[in-house]
């Protein structure tokens, strides 16, 4: 063949594969640019989704169905009978109930305890009595929507034989949010810290056990917004001195340190100019094993028109105890809209690790977390991982072990103010089974 | 060039005409962000639907008030790129801002400033409040003081002097902005936490008791946002008919109001709308039906003190007493503040009927008690007052309305009867400590 014919048949050729080639580009760009416009693109948050967690955990739902809005509003890994063998202690806002839940051979059994009440939020098991069992103390919000009503209260629910006794304590107030228990004047008998979130007025009080079931209240401080009181020796002293969380833009931590006799010496022990933070949830552990109390200050709650939006200052604060109630704080890990959190040794290394349920994240994007798993690497460095994104709106979040295995299983509650998008579910147990198969 | 080598620079030609006539136009065509409405009620995403693709602003409004942030704020971006007027570039700001995106809402703040937003000094306000997201104190400063003479923007100043450790000049802050706004709480919840730390036990007392008598925030620019953004949300899906069904009701047009709630409840079953479907049912002689519904509520919402209440009203209305003050009964173990004194009315009548007049008068105590609670939370003590004092005359053993008595008796300027209700409470439970810190201050 010529040269000529030559560069006339490759010419040729060329030109045929161009003629194919514009049609296949043409039928790409026509995907790209559709005849309605291109859609812009959306921002997505940074700390919603996180590698999947290196342990495997199955998930079972446990007790009845909670329709669009379930509304648990605490949970706590309990041993209410004192047979060993730990219960779930949960309140449930939609029913009005406060709930134990049993587990044998592979079969949850459910049993209300005392009368309905309205929004239980906490129920803490204390022998507030001091006659050989364990009694419940519950925080009565009145209503998980906000309100500035005086519709909450502290309930007592004696134990008598296994059948549980509703006797108010405190009533009139404004929403309660928790209760927890410790001899704060020394006589032998058991008090209460009692936080009083109402919604533009609160407070914080003490209940002083005067005997017979007679209860004197003491104010703490007065504001609103706070959540949660964990009570623990946190100065070292003997005495059990209250910390307590104040969101609704304080943001703070304060320390209520027992000076004896019934008296508190207040200090504020973490502060921030964000007042977006979203204070959520204040958790009393133990963190870095050196025999100290430590704080968990959980970051996430974003209601703050009628939807939500994870932030990227989301996540959990360490505030570690240094000791004579003084506390450094460090930034654990960013993870958006979390509710609530849990401390154990999931992975069995040794060290403690934590759970976080996320309430408020951005449940329109497939895989945004709604369990997070905080792995400790030893050196109180932890590393986020989803443990599941379904379901969502979890609120609250508990450890123990459940099935007696050795690892400390989870379970979380669902709250929904409103219907909502994503997964709905009431209360789901994760039981641990170990490091994921690589 | 062959014949056939023409041929196919004449079907190359043709394509790249063609292909540019198809994209061309498209290339510069823009859509609003893909949204999946497959959790969305109904209701909801019909109306969002309904709008314009090609209204940018009023679709990045919608899906903020339904929660689509992400969304909204790529439709206001848009928006506010095609014509950049300061509102759409402060919306822009406002649904960056959403998204946690401080720093670039900033940025938009302050060009909407520049462009002569109206609003500049609420701008100012929001620009310092997210320097306190970023935790840029000093930078808040000097927005906060850009903003004149805002309240939210002088109580902004008094919380960085506290933090800063100026605690006069903060509680001096404060007491201006408390005299200049008596019934706003803010200042006094400042003062008293500053009296609380420097261990002042009766300042902070003083201050609790001035921060309790105070019932209303502080008016910030975010009032106006709330306001745009649920008014927007009350105008979409499920929230719009329930606020029309509402409207219709009061007009009287039942069986439209009947409509709207039957549509609302086939976008998604709720127990609030649910509630008010079995009162239009009641209202239109469906008495029956109005108890079918409630009891539904009741099982599938779980129990609450208003459902309940209205439960038992249909029960009355039946004429079955006895389940009607079996479920108020029930109803009183739920209810606290206002649904309360409904409740116990209904109970305190309907013992009454049923001859059983010393639980008529407790439960009327209780209604009274609850009523004069609510005037006294609302700044209203001498209506409370009047309310209580009925409530111990019934009840003389109730001993929160004696303290309740004393509280509204104090805050009216009576020490003297005031002392004489907190009394009454201690006598029957020494252990009240709000009665005993109520006392307390009369010597103040």
């Amino acid at each position: 063949m010529s040269q000529p014919t030559a560069r006339a048949d490759r010419l040729t050729r060329g030109l045929a594969v161009v003629a194919v080639l514009i049609p296949v580009a043409l039928a790409v760009a026509v995907r790209r640019f559709p005849a309605d416009g291109t859609p812009l693109p959306v921002l997505a948050s940074p700390v919603s989704h996180f590698p999947p967690a290196p342990l495997a955990f199955e998930s079972q739902p446990l007790g009845p169905d909670g329709g669009t809005r379930p509304r648990v509003a605490g949970a706590r890994v309990v041993d209410l009978d004192r047979d060993g063998k730990p219960e779930v202690l949960v309140c449930d806002a939609q029913r009005n109930r406060v709930l134990l839940y049993r587990h044998a051979n592979g079969v949850w059994t459910e049993t209300a305890l005392g009368d309905e009440l309205a929004a239980p939020a906490a129920a803490t098991p204390v022998d507030l009595d001091g006659d050989g069992d364990t009694d419940l103390v519950v925080a009565v919000l009145g209503s998980v929507l906000p309100s500035d009503d005086l519709i909450g209260g502290v309930v007592w629910l004696e134990n008598q034989g296994g059948t549980f006794v509703t006797r108010p304590l405190l009533e009139h107030v404004r929403r309660v949010s928790d209760v927890q228990a410790g001899d704060f004047d020394g006589d032998g008998d058991a008090d209460l810290a009692v936080a009083v979130f109402g919604y533009h007025h609160g407070e914080i009080l003490w209940l002083e056990n005067r005997g017979g079931g007679r209860f004197r209240d003491h104010p703490l401080l007065a504001t609103q917004g706070p959540s949660h009181v964990p009570v623990a020796d946190f100065d070292g002293d003997g005495k059990p001195d209250i910390a307590a969380l104040v969101s609704q833009e304080h943001e703070e931590v304060w320390l209520f340190r027992n000076a004896g006799g019934g008296t508190f010496t207040p200090r504020r022990v973490f502060e921030t100019v964000n007042f977006d933070l979203g204070s959520a949830a204040l958790v009393a552990s133990d963190l870095d094993k050196n025999g100290t109390v430590d704080l968990l200050l959980v970051a996430g709650d974003n209601q703050e028109i009628n939807h939500h939006h994870p932030q990227p200052w989301h996540g959990c604060l360490w505030l570690e105890n240094t000791g004579g109630g003084a506390f450094r704080t460090k930034r654990l890990a960013a993870v958006g809209g979390v509710y609530g959190a849990a401390v154990a040794d999931f992975d069995g290394d040794g060290d403690n690790d934590i759970v976080l349920a996320c309430m408020f994240n951005d449940w329109r994007r497939p895989g945004a977390a709604s369990l997070v798993l905080l792995t400790n690497d030893g050196q109180q460095n932890f590393t986020p991982t989803t443990v599941a994104d379904r379901p969502t709106y979890l609120a609250v979040v508990a450890a123990g072990d459940l099935d007696g295995d050795g690892r400390p299983d989870v379970v979380a509650g669902a709250l929904r103010l409103y219907a909502a998008p994503g997964p709905a579910g009431r209360l789901t147990v994760w039981w641990n089974r170990g490091r994921a198969a690589p | 060039m062959t014949r056939a080598q023409k041929l196919l620079a004449a079907v190359i030609a043709v394509e790249l005409i063609g292909g540019a006539v198809i994209l061309v136009p498209r290339a510069g065509r823009v859509a609003p962000p893909a949204v999946d409405l497959a959790d969305t009620d109904p209701a909801t995403a019909a109306d969002l639907r309904a709008i314009a693709p090609s209204d940018f602003a009023k679709l990045g409004g919608a899906y903020l008030a339904a929660g689509f942030y992400p969304e909204a704020e790529a439709c206001y971006r848009h928006a506010a790129e095609r014509e950049p007027a300061a509102e759409a570039i402060f919306k822009h700001g406002f649904a960056l801002e959403r998204l946690g995106r401080v720093e670039e809402a900033n940025g938009r703040y302050r060009e909407a400033i520049d462009t002569r937003h109206r609003r500049a000094a609420d701008l100012w306000y929001y620009i310092g409040r997210n320097h306190l997201r970023l935790e840029q104190p000093n930078e808040a400063a000097t927005a906060f003081a850009r903003a004149g003479s805002l309240p939210a923007a002088r109580f902004e100043e008094a919380l960085a002097a506290a933090r800063a450790g100026k605690d006069r000049d903060a509680d001096a802050a404060a007491e201006r902005l408390a005299a200049d706004l008596p019934e706003v709480y803010p200042p006094a919840a400042l003062r008293h936490r500053l009296a609380v730390l420097r261990g002042d036990s009766r300042a902070a007392a003083v201050r609790a008791d001035e921060f309790a008598r105070r019932p209303r925030p502080l008016p910030t620019p975010w009032d106006a946002e709330v306001e745009w953004v649920f008014g927007t949300a009350a105008g979409l899906g499920q929230e719009r008919l329930f606020r029309d069904a509402g409207r219709l009701a009061q007009e009287q047009r039942f069986d439209a109001a009947e409509a709207r709630l039957r549509e609302a409840l086939a976008a998604g079953w709720a127990p609030e709308v649910a509630d008010r479907l079995a009162e239009v049912a009641f209202v239109l002689g469906r008495r029956e039906e109005a108890e079918r519904v409630l009891t539904d509520a009741v099982a599938r919402g779980g129990p609450s003190a208003m459902l309940l209440w209205r439960l038992g009203q249909a029960h009355a209305a039946l004429g079955r007493p006895g389940d009607a003050l079996a479920a108020w009964e029930r109803a009183s173990r739920l209810a606290a503040g206002p649904v309360a004194e409904g409740v116990y009315r209904d109970l305190a009548d309907g013992y009454a009927k049923a001859g059983d007049g010393e639980k008529a008068k407790r439960a009327a105590a209780r209604a009274d008690l609850a009523a004069g609670l609510a005037e006294l939370t609302a700044g209203r003590p001498a209506e409370a007052a009047g309310v209580l004092a009925r409530a111990t005359e019934a009840d003389p053993q109730l001993a929160h309305a004696w303290y309740a008595l004393g509280e509204s008796h104090r805050r009216a300027g009576r020490p003297a009867d005031a002392r004489a209700a907190y009394d009454r409470c201690l006598g029957i439970d020494p252990d009240h400590g709000r009665a005993l810190r109520g006392r307390a201050l009369l010597g103040q």
